[in-house]
Parts: C-alpha cells; sequence; structure tokens
C-alpha cells in the first residue's frame, strides 16, 4: 500500500477559479473559503474530491460522502467530465454533471445538489434533451433564472449551451458539449414572453410555513403537479387542487377542483367547482397548508431583489414526501 | 425525556457503528472517531440499527456493485407495559368449513379473548357470500358474552374474502388507531368464490390498510386455499402467514398469532437511505421500495420483542478518488410500543473504505452479507421450485435436491424454523402428500423478510 503523507491543512484539488481572496457572494449564513485560503477563516469544510461546501464539524460530505481526513494529500484527478453535459459554478469551480434525462435540483437529496441556503430543497428539475436544457422551477422560494430571465413556476424554459443558470444565489453556467449556442435572432425565452402577458403580480398566496407564491390577473392554478402555476409540495394536496382567479375588478376568488383533502376557508371544506371570494382577512387551506392571501400594491421594478430580500434564510418549501 | 438518538457523525459509536469498520491503515481517522468504541448495552429505544457492509473495501478505480444488510433489532427491548390491542378476527364460514373446522376455530377465538384484556378492543367478523358482524369492536371485558357470541357462528355458502377483509378493517378503523396495535388477522380454507375476486384487489385493500396502520395477517386452512393470495396478503398487509393442515391445529396458530401481538415493541416501522453521489440502489430483496431521487424507503412489519430483521440492499457504486466514503445515511423511524413514544428516530452511516488495491476488495468480503444473498438467491430457488412442481417440469426428485440444498444454507444462516418447514416439504414431496407449496410460500416470505428470533 502507497505511503501517503497527510498534509496539515487540505488544500482543494480544484483551486477556486479566479481571485482566491474573493468572497463568496451570500446573502446570510457563514460560508467561506475553504481550508486552503489562509486569508480568510476556515468556518466551513470544502470537499477535496467535488468542492461541495460542507458546515464545520461535519465528519463527511454532505454530497460525495467523503470522511473528511480519509482522502490523501494529492486527489486523483475525477473522471473526466469535460465531454458530458454540466452545470458548472463558477465560482467554486464545481462541475454538476447531468444525467441524460431528468435531474432534479435542490438542497438535499436531489440529483444536483448545491447545499446553500438560498435554495429550495425541491428547487427545480432539469432536463437534457437534444442538445438543450429544460428548466423547470418547482414552486422555489428564491426562483430559478435562464439568462437573467424568471422561470415561472410550471413554465419550461430552455437554456443552450454557455447559458446562465441561476437557483436562488447560486450562479450557474450551462456546458453542453455538442449543443448548439442560444441563437442569435431567437426571440426572447418564453418565460419573460409569458411574464409580459400576465403583467406584474396583482397579490400573493403566503403559506403558514412562510413559503411566498405570486398570483397574476386571471387564472392561478394551484396543485401538486409540476403542469401548475403553483406548485404545492403538500404531499395531501391533489395534482390539480384548486385555483385563484384574480379578476379585473381586483376580485380575488378561491375555486376547489375536486381536490381529495379538501379546500377550506374558515374551516368549512368548499364544495368542489364552487367559487368563494377571498379577502385578506380570510383563512384558507389547502389539504394541510394553511394559506392567506395579501394583496400587493404597486408591482415591484426588480423582482428579484424583492424575493431574495424577503426571503433571506427562510425555510424554504419542505419536501413532498414521494 | 427526548427518547430520540441521533448516531451520527457527531457522536461516534452507539449502536448504529457496532460493525463499521475503522479507517483502513495510513489513513488517520478523523477527529473524534473511536474505532475501539462498541455498542452501547441496555439501549433505552426498543429498536437498534446497524449497518454492516458487504465488504470493508469497494474498487475506487471501477464501476462496482456491493450489498449491505440493514439490521433491525428487538432483541434488547426493555420490558414496560405493552400497547393495548385493536384485533379483528375474519373467519371464513363458508360450506367448507362446516364441522371440526368451525368448531376448533370457535374454540381458538376463545383462547383469544382468554389472552386479552380490558384494555384490549376485540371485533369479530364472519363471512361467507355476505358478512356478518359477529361482535362489533369492543373492549374485552365481559369475555363471556362475548365467547357466547362467537359460539354462535353457523355455516354459510360461498366466500366472500374481500368483504370480509373489508369488514374487518372497518371494525379496526372503527377505534382511534395511533395507541394501538391494529391488526386484522383472517382465517379461511378456499378460495374466493364470491365478491370481488382477483389478487391484485384483494391485495391492494391489505395494502391500503397498512399505510393507514392496520396491518393484515392470512391464516390458510386445509389443501384447498389459495398459497399465493394469502401470501401476498400477508406480504403486503405487514402481518404473518400460517399454514394449517389440520383443524385440531388451529387454535395453536391462534395462540401463536397472539404471542407475537402481546409482545410487539415496535411498530410502523420505516427504513430510509439517503444515498450519497455516485451510488445507486439497484434493489432491495425482498422489498418493494419507494424510490425518491436520492431515497430509497422501505415498510418493514411490527416487531416482536427478541426479533430482528434484515434488509439486504445491492447498490452500485461510480468510481471515485480512493477514500472512505459513507456511501448512504440510513434512517430508521418507528413507534415505540413500549415506552408509547410516536416517531421515534435512529440513524447510521453505511462507510466503505474505496481502494485502489483490488486484491483487498476481494479479501474484504464480509460472510454475514454473503450468506444472506445466499439465502436470497434460495427463496428465489424456492420459488422456482414450486413453479417447477406446479407445472410438472420438475419431478420430485430433483425437487428434493434443490429443497436439500436450500435447508443446509438455512440452517447455516440461523434460520432454523424456516429450514424445519423445508424439511417437512420434503417429508411431504417423499410421501407423496401435496401441500408443499402452502409451507413454502410462508418460507420464502420468512426469507425474504430476513426475520430472525432471538
Amino acid at each position: 500500500m502507497e505511503e501517503r503523507t497527510m498534509q496539515a491543512d487540505y488544500p482543494p484539488a480544484y483551486p477556486p477559479a479566479g481571485d482566491a481572496t474573493q468572497v463568496l457572494p451570500s446573502p446570510g449564513g457563514p460560508m467561506g473559503m475553504g481550508y486552503g485560503d489562509r486569508t480568510q477563516q476556515a468556518i466551513t469544510i470544502t470537499c477535496p474530491v467535488c468542492s461541495t461546501p460542507n458546515g464545520p464539524g461535519t465528519a463527511y460530505c454532505q454530497d460525495c460522502g467523503l470522511m473528511f481526513g480519509s482522502a490523501p494529500a494529492e486527489v486523483e484527478p475525477l473522471p473526466d467530465v469535460s465531454q458530458l453535459p454540466r452545470l458548472v459554478d463558477a465560482s467554486s469551480g464545481r462541475e454538476l454533471v447531468l444525467n441524460s434525462g431528468l435531474n432534479s435540483v435542490g438542497r438535499e437529496g436531489t440529483d444536483v445538489l448545491l447545499p446553500d441556503p438560498t435554495v429550495s430543497r425541491r428547487h427545480a428539475q432539469v432536463t437534457v434533451e437534444g442538445g438543450q436544457l429544460i428548466v423547470e422551477d418547482l414552486g422555489s422560494t428564491n426562483g430559478t433564472f435562464v439568462g437573467g430571465r424568471p422561470v415561472r413556476p410550471g413554465e419550461r424554459a430552455t437554456a443552450f449551451d454557455g447559458d446562465a443558470v441561476r437557483f436562488g444565489s447560486i450562479h450557474l453556467v450551462l456546458a453542453l458539449p455538442g449543443g448548439a449556442p442560444r441563437p442569435a435572432d431567437a426571440a426572447a425565452p418564453a418565460p419573460a414572453v409569458a411574464a409580459e402577458d400576465r403583467g406584474a403580480p396583482v397579490a400573493q398566496l403566503r403559506l403558514a410555513n412562510g413559503t411566498e407564491y405570486q398570483l397574476y390577473a386571471g387564472t392561478n392554478t394551484i396543485g401538486r403537479r409540476s403542469s401548475n402555476q403553483i406548485i404545492l409540495a403538500d404531499a395531501f394536496a391533489s395534482g390539480r387542487h384548486a385555483e385563484i382567479d384574480c379578476q379585473a375588478d381586483g376580485t380575488v376568488v378561491l375555486t376547489d377542483l375536486g381536490s381529495t383533502n379538501g379546500t377550506f376557508v374558515g374551516g368549512e371544506r368548499l364544495a368542489p367547482n364552487t367559487p368563494v371570494t377571498l379577502t385578506e382577512a380570510t383563512q384558507f387551506r389547502f389539504a394541510k397548508s394553511d394559506a392567506t392571501l395579501v394583496l400587493l400594491g404597486e408591482p415591484s421594478s426588480d423582482a428579484e431583489a424583492t424575493m431574495l430580500a424577503g426571503n433571506l434564510g427562510e425555510e424554504p418549501i419542505p419536501d413532498a414526501a414521494d | 425525556m427526548d427518547s430520540t438518538r441521533i448516531i451520527g457523525p457527531q457522536s461516534w459509536g452507539g449502536v448504529g457503528e457496532a460493525t463499521q469498520m475503522t479507517p483502513a491503515p495510513g489513513y488517520p481517522a478523523p477527529g473524534g472517531f473511536d474505532p475501539a468504541r462498541t455498542a452501547m448495552a441496555g439501549s433505552p429505544n426498543a429498536l437498534a440499527l446497524e449497518m454492516i457492509p458487504g465488504n470493508q473495501f469497494a474498487h475506487a478505480t471501477r464501476n462496482s456493485v456491493e450489498h449491505a444488510i440493514l439490521q433491525v433489532d428487538a432483541s434488547g427491548a426493555g420490558f414496560g407495559r405493552r400497547l393495548p390491542l385493536n384485533l379483528c378476527l375474519v373467519i371464513d364460514r363458508s360450506g367448507s368449513m362446516e364441522g371440526e373446522p368451525l368448531e376448533y376455530v370457535k374454540r381458538a377465538c376463545g383462547h383469544v379473548v382468554d389472552l386479552l384484556d380490558p384494555n384490549d378492543i376485540l371485533s369479530v367478523v364472519t363471512f361467507e357470500e355476505r358478512v356478518d358482524i359477529v361482535m362489533p369492536a369492543r373492549r374485552v371485558v365481559n369475555k363471556a358474552l362475548i365467547k357466547e357470541h362467537i359460539n354462535r357462528i353457523q355455516p354459510g355458502n360461498t366466500t366472500n374474502i374481500y368483504d370480509g377483509i373489508v369488514a374487518g378493517a372497518s371494525q379496526v378503523a372503527s377505534v382511534r388507531s395511533e395507541g394501538y396495535v391494529n391488526r386484522v388477522v383472517v382465517l379461511t380454507d378456499g378460495e374466493p368464490t364470491s365478491g370481488v375476486k382477483d389478487y391484485t384487489s384483494i391485495v391492494g385493500c391489505a395494502a391500503e390498510q397498512r399505510s393507514r396502520g392496520i396491518t393484515t395477517t392470512a391464516l390458510g386452512f386445509g389443501s384447498d386455499y389459495n398459497e399465493e393470495l394469502l401470501a401476498g396478503l400477508a406480504k403486503r398487509g405487514g402481518g404473518n402467514y400460517y399454514y394449517i393442515a389440520r383443524p385440531e391445529l388451529i387454535p395453536e396458530v391462534f395462540r401463536s398469532e397472539l404471542e407475537q401481538l402481546l409482545t410487539i415493541v415496535a411498530k410502523n416501522i420505516r427504513l430510509r437511505m439517503i444515498l450519497g453521489k455516485w451510488v445507486e440502489v439497484r434493489q432491495v430483496y425482498g422489498q418493494q421500495p419507494i424510490l425518491g431521487p436520492r431515497t430509497v424507503e422501505v415498510q418493514l412489519p411490527d416487531l416482536e420483542r427478541g426479533a430482528s430483521l434484515r434488509t439486504l440492499v445491492e447498490m452500485s457504486f461510480g468510481r471515485r478518488p480512493a477514500a472512505t466514503y459513507r456511501v448512504a445515511r440510513v434512517e430508521l423511524t418507528y413507534d415505540d410500543c413500549v415506552t408509547g413514544a410516536f416517531n421515534q428516530r435512529l440513524e447510521g452511516d453505511l462507510v466503505f473504505n474505496f481502494a485502489t488495491d483490488g486484491s483487498l476488495v476481494s479479501s474484504g468480503v464480509n460472510g454475514t452479507v454473503q450468506r444472506e444473498i445466499e439465502l436470497a438467491k434460495a427463496s428465489r430457488n424456492l420459488e422456482r421450485t414450486m413453479m417447477g412442481l406446479k407445472t410438472q417440469q420438475l419431478t420430485a426428485g430433483a425437487a428434493m435436491q434443490d429443497l436439500q440444498r436450500t435447508q443446509m444454507l438455512l440452517t447455516q444462516s440461523g434460520m432454523q424454523e424456516q429450514a424445519a418447514e423445508v424439511g417437512q416439504a420434503i417429508q411431504g414431496l417423499r410421501a407423496g402428500t401435496g401441500d408443499v407449496e402452502k409451507t413454502l410460500i410462508g418460507t420464502m416470505l420468512d426469507i425474504d423478510l430476513g426475520k430472525r428470533k432471538g
């Protein structure tokens, strides 16, 4: 067995791109650099194998499971990933290889693991298909963005080789070898078009667990399936649970669509397909998720900043039990 | 009192670490890890969780397949007040049960009444073509009166198992169930001849009840019942399967079932693996796991004091830099029936040393896991032997040889009861008496569950 000498600190295998003293942008929580950077305090442990940041005092990497301290000083390079579709984290150099087909994206237990407080546990899903990446947001707290444009829950955005893809405050770049780059004359990506169609949000749906959804003029569908505009992560919610209509005269109306576990207003279960007016004082509930309505005044000019500022360190949507 | 124990990297040692290997020589131990520390004795928890990797080492330089056993152990459970039972006896009173069988059933039900106490709840349902609620769910206070109800059971005509099970489950469900061990015990001697008759619906009904915390045990009496249906009921229903060859054996089997129920220390047991990168679970032997994006979950049957369950998992590992890795976090949740505390949780880590030296992998095989893998194969062999016999593609002689090999394997693996069952099947083949399948299907169920009695 080869002799391996341990060094006192564990230099990361992949030196971070750019200036080593650069602080990773992060709105909250202790996210310093890994051991290798002596100018910062070593608060977290960066895994030498997969470059995932880990909290202080952990014994195993939360993504690849490496037992810290068991890797030799010189980590052999990981298998060559340059030909595989991947999302690259420019600040840490971390390469997140994508499976063909569907990949879940989130903070815990997902194919693409992004351990950051601004990323929801079930944040998004991305599919590698025909030289492109289809990106869908699953109702995350801090949003998903392709090429700077927000991806609304339930809508599918397309990312091309070289596009910036952002989940919460994690900025990634898509590397799709062999995929075509974004067509120069392409119109703005679909979500932006849809956003202009829908206008600014007129209200918000706020769940008791802190999750907030934007409600737009017209019909907003609500349920577990990702085809809904508002995706509930409640395991007791139905695939198509209910809808909220924001009418032109400012009235907001809630209708249950025949859900299994019911929609409740003031403790009373709604009959299916029977609309009920909602006010900001109404207490209502989808299955086990208590909710309230908040009417918005003037729409914010910078939707991203509003969402991030309002949701710092907030507990993102818990995993549905599936 | 906080009975939740987290056994994870921050609290090295404890039950979860009992069979973990230490890091390979040449690698330093991370801060805090003491490989010499062994399992804690006299745990206050009803259950103990143990991870047994199939090999100390795994291949670092190539993709590979490895196994592991996740063992849930009730042998250390302390004694205390048991949870009360909420039990429904669902009895077939179709025409074929007339005479001795039904008389013994009534006697057996009487024994059950004797074994229960006023905190327990009992209901009795009979079915032939229709269902009769002989006794709706009530506390076992007036035992004489209850036995009188039972003695009035008369034989009828056809066999409507589905409605019987539905009625039994609804009797049990009529009581608020978290604080009880909830079980429906079904006894039948035949095929379903009326009502819903297909396997999928009947077994599906039991599976749904199980997801609501009501388990189902299936007792098959005589030689004419459908053993696949009853074994399926027991498996998806989370209860036991018994084959009762002769009427006079009925009371003993009821007593055995009651004994298990009265000593259950944990219910609603779920085992969950959260996988690390480059790890896939290919199968969980004998189980239908619920798969999430990086999670695998199985539901285990209620466990009585002194017994243990082994779940055998087959995983594929992607290659990676040589080091020690936790390939999965393991979480066990259960309701503790001794302390009455719900949603108890134990955690542990499944760890492998990934090495570039292939000879380390060849010599690092864990014998216990190897035997368990062979047992799993034995179970599949039993299934093939049974099918071969049924379709008459296999001669009795060839089947006996198969069974003898399996019997030896079971003995070596400490499954004495199952080895004896296979022995009986061999006798049955030799004597030319049938019903080999009825015994063996139960043996297969036990092997698949990996259940061992302390």
